[in-house]
């Protein structure tokens, strides 16, 4: 928010003024030039230190004096300066302040303008008189002193120019020099909620600030930004102060606390600093700094947070960063140090807290004023980013332990106990019935936990885990499989670690059930048939699941074996064909033998001695009819084994193939919290048989 | 450059008007029959002015109503007894002067601004728990709307209601302090 810019019409105003002094008086007059400045000083005061300093820099060069000169120059004057010049030493002094945080300067400007107190029944010295000690008091970090001057600032200024501002505006005379203070109106607005917004902020003044929550409501009705003539939308704090305001009411807040509410806004955009120099820059120095600040910063809002409610917001947002650093170290493969006092079973704690007041009592933890559905709302977001947390710090683990180190064990052991604590907080308030304060996605999430206990368990011990740790991973594929059964890499985990323990051969016993729950989903179902997102893929998997050797290409083959399975086929065919052919000789030799056989049954009855039969002779032993007939038997047998066979692959390979080419699903629940098969996933999770807690 | 040095006359008058004569401070809330008076320099401008300020300090009632709500379920002891006083002193000053039959600015249009604003301002001593300022804010109502029942207020803040009924459900909560 640049207050450099804008005002134009008072800036404009400034600079006649100026030029008509100038033009009137003696460079001699300079002082009094500055003189006229310093009476619009309430139009730039709130200017960031590089723009004021500007600003002044420039009022130097047209007057030919500096500002430092003009105090000094004031200063010297012996008789009693008057009330409009002891005012203008004051104002000049605290511009020196705030350009260079001169505290020297901020005690001669208190000083000045406690000369005023006799003189203070004119709006404007009691303006600088409540201004200057409202930034001392901030200078020393009195939260009470500030307080109390702010608020002794507008209903002893503000509310009483008001009326008369309003007056002067509906009759065209709010841009006319002659009618005072009151005149002021939309620049003090602008100055105190800087003040009290940006200001106090800077000035590390975190707490003590609630009762100022009513000057930001005072300044958000109708007030601040309201002038887009005298101050341009661009350059007013209004939709800074809209932003604070709707989060002061809104269900991220503290009961209504500023302090918290500014303190949160700052470590947000600290966080927001991090995060862009952590997507640019990697874990540079100026970005591991940024963190700590930004971590900092939500230990001082946590410090506000008197209720529920706002430990909420701050763990909320706490843990996206946490979350966030952890995808960091993965990408990147670094593990910088940095401290973070932020733990997600603290989180978890105040989970439980808030779930606990789930009958009535949630009100008493900040959200009376919002509702029970910003209460739901507020629980379900925490649970997404304990969700989120967890899952990153995991996936790094598990990312660490494969990659076979000496650390490996204890990375993967790392990566299990995280995903096993989300399983915990998962089986305490969502395995046994709906709940409607735990997300939808919160069961996709307990398919992904499992899996990954899984996964670490596999890799354990350079991949030959004990059997009972085999047992362990088995259970929660099995798990996982109940939970989601759509992930096809899942089937083939299992199946591996079903081979492990030599029992590939149950593959199908174990994973029967989850096929046949999955073809018998009334939800699934109705899904399918009512063409919702991502129907026509979930009916892929479906039919494919309704197959066994569909399940078996799930656990046992991959994308890479389709060309061999469907070669395999061809193969089939083939040996049918070869079969079919040689049925084929079978049978015309069978129908020769017969023939010989009634034609030797006609002919004549045989001489006593036989003919020689000639050994060299190149006709094969014939085998007799019930060899032939045996043999036939064999391969009409085998033909139908091959028949089923092929019947059984020409059905489930294309059936294979087409769940191959289901790509993203996973991928798409995982980054979309909100995607609707969440929703599906947890009906169908309340489908199956009751599952015990934990 | 001598701004605010000397007022012009102009302006000096129009803040006379603003006023209507009536700036200083007086008794809050003057016992005065509930007829309503028009008089003709209150109307035109001087009314619009008027109106604006009393729908204004409504609007301020209800955020200094929720802040000291807020102060008061943070159990912000030290907060309460830095914005209290400011409150008490703008009740007191501000809204009994927009309050004031004896302003000259007084005018059927309003009424209804002044029934909101002896609710607004109820519910701000009630809050503050100004027992005494509450009954007498009570008595005030009363005695000016006593054939005004079916007036619409917004009382309890945030809904409306007649007010006869608002009535009610102040006297009912009264009993809170």
């Amino acid at each position: 928010m640049a207050w450099n810019g804008g005002m134009a019409n008072l800036g404009t105003r400034i600079a006649v003024v100026a030029w008509v002094v100038c033009a009137l008086a003696a460079p001699s007059r300079a002082s009094e030039t500055w003189s006229a400045y310093l009476d619009y000083a309430f139009v730039y005061s709130s200017a960031e230190p590089k723009a004021l300093r500007e600003r002044l820099e420039g009022y130097a060069r047209e007057t030919g004096m500096t500002l430092e000169e003009f105090r000094s120059d004031r200063r010297q004057e012996g008789a009693d300066p008057g009330e409009a010049e002891r005012r203008r030493l004051a104002v000049a002094h605290l511009l020196d302040y705030l350009t260079t945080g001169s505290a020297e300067s901020l005690t001669s400007a208190v000083r000045a303008v406690d000369a005023l107190e006799d003189r203070l029944t004119r709006h404007e010295n009691r303006y600088w008189y409540h201004y200057i000690r409202a930034h001392e008091a901030l200078h020393y970090g009195d939260a009470k002193r500030f307080v109390n001057e702010v608020l002794a600032l507008w209903f002893g200024v503000i509310v009483e120019l008001e009326a008369p501002y309003e007056t002067y505006q509906t009759l065209s005379l709010d841009h006319s020099a002659r009618v005072g203070f009151a005149a002021a109106i939309p620049y003090l607005y602008e100055n105190i909620a800087r003040l009290v917004l940006i200001r106090s902020q800077q000035m590390g003044l975190h707490a003590g600030l609630d009762p100022l929550a009513v000057v930001i409501r005072f300044l958000g009705d109708g007030r601040l930004g309201a002038y887009p003539d005298a101050i341009p939308a661009e350059a007013s704090a209004r939709e800074y102060l809209e932003r604070v305001l709707a989060r002061l009411e809104g269900p991220e807040s503290d009961g209504g606390s500023l302090s918290f509410t500014l303190a949160l806004f700052e470590a947000a955009k600290h966080h927001d600093r991090a995060r862009g120099l952590l997507a640019s820059e990697g874990f540079s120095e100026a970005t591991l700094d940024a963190v700590r600040v930004s971590i900092g910063a939500y230990e001082t809002a946590l410090r506000q947070a008197r209720t529920l409610q706002g430990q909420t917001a701050v763990y909320t947002r706490v843990l996206r960063q946490l979350g966030e650093l952890y995808a960091a170290r993965q990408r990147l493969g670094e593990d910088p140090k940095l401290d973070v006092p932020f733990r997600i079973d603290r989180a978890k704690e105040i989970f439980a807290a808030l779930h606990e007041a789930r009958d009535g009592e949630w009100g008493r933890h900040g959200y009376l004023e919002h509702g029970r559905e910003a209460y739901v709302r507020a629980l379900r977001g925490l649970w997404e980013e304990i969700q989120e947390a967890t899952f990153n710090a995991a996936e790094y683990y598990l990312a660490e332990g494969l990659r076979d180190g000496q650390r490996a064990n204890e990375d993967l052991n790392a990566a299990a106990r995280f995903y096993a604590g989300y399983l915990e907080l998962f089986d305490t308030y969502a395995a046994d019935q709906p709940n409607e304060l735990v997300p939808e996605s919160a069961y996709f999430a307990a398919y992904w936990a499992s899996k990954g206990v899984g996964d670490a368990i596999l890799h354990f011990a350079g991949g030959n885990p004990s059997t009972r740790q085999l047992e362990e991973a088995i259970a929660h594929y099995e798990r996982a499989l109940r939970l989601f059964p759509f992930d096809r890499k899942l089937w083939a985990a299992l199946a591996l670690a079903l081979e492990r323990q030599g029992r590939e051969s149950q593959f199908l016993r174990v994973t029967k059930p989850v096929a046949e729950r999955v073809a018998r989903s009334a939800s699934l179902d109705t899904w399918i048939r009512q063409g919702r997102k991502d129907a026509r893929a979930l009916d892929v998997l479906r039919r494919a699941l309704s197959e066994d050797l569909v399940i078996l290409y799930f656990g046992f083959a991959d994308a890479s074996r389709l060309d061999e399975l469907e070669r395999g086929l061809e193969e089939l065919r083939a040996r049918r064909d070869a079969l079919t052919t040689e049925m084929a000789e079978l049978e015309r030799r069978l129908e020769a033998l017969r023939n010989e056989r009634a034609a030797l049954a006609n002919e004549p009855p045989l001489p006593a001695s036989l003919p020689a039969v000639s050994s060299t002779s190149s006709e094969p032993p014939r085998s007799g009819i019930p060899e032939l007939t045996r043999r036939l038997e064999e391969l009409v047998r085998a033909q139908e084994r091959l028949d089923r066979q092929i019947e059984a692959r020409e059905q489930a390979l294309p059936l294979f193939r087409e769940a191959l080419d289901v790509e993203g699903l996973v991928e798409a629940l995982l980054t979309q919290r909100d995607h609707p098969v969440h929703g599906l996933v947890r009906r169908m999770a309340f489908e199956s048989e009751p599952r015990s807690r934990r | 450059m001598t701004h605010g040095r000397h007022t012009p006359a102009l302006a000096g008058a129009i803040l006379a008007l603003a006023c209507g004569g009536g700036c200083a401070t007086g008794e809050y809330y003057e016992s005065r029959p509930a007829v309503i008076e028009s008089r003709s320099h209150a109307d035109g401008q001087v009314l619009a002015q008027r109106k604006l300020k009393m729908r204004r300090a409504q609007r301020d009632l209800v955020h200094l109503r929720a802040t000291l709500q807020n102060l008061r379920r943070h159990r912000d002891a030290a907060g309460l007894d830095r914005l209290a006083p400011f409150v008490r002193t703008y009740l007191g000053d501000y809204v009994s002067e927009l309050l004031s039959r004896e302003s000259g600015a007084w005018h059927p249009e309003l009424v209804p601004l002044d029934a909101n604003l002896l609710f607004a301002a109820a519910a701000v001593r009630m809050e503050l728990g100004d027992r005494l300022e509450l009954e007498r804010l009570i008595g005030e109502i009363e005695q000016r709307f006593q054939d005004s029942q079916s007036l619409l207020v917004e009382y309890p803040i945030g809904e409306q209601s007649t007010l006869g009924q608002a009535l009610e459900a102040l006297k009912r909560e009264r009993w809170k302090i």
